[in-house]
């Protein structure tokens, strides 16, 4: 049982890595997906100004 | 989301039979059980880099920008495993030779496998996108995996400390093992393979929604 702490330093390592990328990935995601929003906003806002202007 | 639940119940299970039901063995006591953690995660790497060599072999092929993001993708994951490789096997090494590393065949080779991936990583980064980027990162991604047939045999042709390969020995799968160690070892295998299909999927839907968000850009870009 000496070498446990090993094992546990191996075993906490090993998930902090999976989560620690999870999370990475997540938060590249919520980013990405505010980006899109703000553009497709910012695109749909354009749109309706040369509609306007179209009929003008 | 019954794959993420599948995954999630295995990897119990695994951890479950590694610290509850696979006997300590003999001579290495404990520590030996990080070998549930750091053999799967050499196979998960692997196939990571194999994947990464299909998917470059089929974009110079096809030129379907579709195979350029899987390569890329699992690369990126495949790094992350190699990296648990490459600090897993230290952890058990101390205890086990005294020293945390030694420029032993095998693990020199392991070390040069995850470089080879870090430069292909870097590569990505710093060139500009675009066709070309896709073309050399294909090529290195082809070159790059040349390394895992020699790292796997490496134990063999050469003379190594490295434990030689259990399950897939060139006698019987899983030779000298107990079969509750093995049935620890298979199902962790499992375990870390689902948890790299998750990653693969969320990775490759990243990259997806930026190239959504690039031809947004372009959009606008023409429009103004």
């Amino acid at each position: 049982m000496k070498n446990f702490f090993y094992l546990l330093l191996a075993n906490g390592i090993i998930w902090a890595a999976i989560f620690g990328y999870v999370y990475s990935l997540s938060r590249r995601g919520k980013e990405l997906d505010r980006e899109i929003k703000a553009l497709k906003e910012q695109l749909d806002t354009e749109h309706r100004g040369q509609s306007t202007e179209h009929r003008a | 989301m019954i794959f993420k639940w599948f995954t999630f119940i295995i990897v119990n299970a695994a951890l479950i039979f590694i610290f509850l039901v696979a006997p300590v063995e003999r001579q290495e006591g404990i520590i030996q059980k990080i070998m549930y953690f750091h053999i799967p995660s050499a196979w998960v790497a692997f196939f990571a880099f194999f994947i990464v060599f299909i998917a470059s072999i089929l974009y110079l092929w096809k030129k379907e920008r579709e195979w350029d993001i899987i390569a890329h993708s699992s690369a990126e994951v495949g790094i992350i495993f190699c990296s648990l490789v490459l600090i897993t096997g230290p952890i058990w090494a101390k205890p086990i030779w005294g020293v945390w590393w030694t420029w032993d065949a095998r693990l020199t080779l392991t070390l040069v496998l995850w470089l080879i991936y870090v430069a292909y990583l870097m590569l990505r980064f710093h060139a500009p996108e675009g066709s070309q980027r896709a073309r050399f990162s294909a090529v290195l991604g082809i070159v790059g995996f040349l390394d895992v047939p020699i790292v796997h045999f490496s134990v063999l042709w050469w003379r190594t400390i490295h434990p030689k390969p259990k399950v897939l020995s060139m006698e019987s799968p899983g030779s000298g093992m107990e079969p509750v160690m093995l049935i620890t070892l298979l199902t962790s295998l499992l375990a870390f393979t689902l948890i790299f299909f998750l990653l693969l999927g969320q990775r490759i839907s990243l990259e997806k929604r930026r190239d959504e968000l690039n031809e947004l850009k372009n959009k606008l870009i023409a429009e103004s």
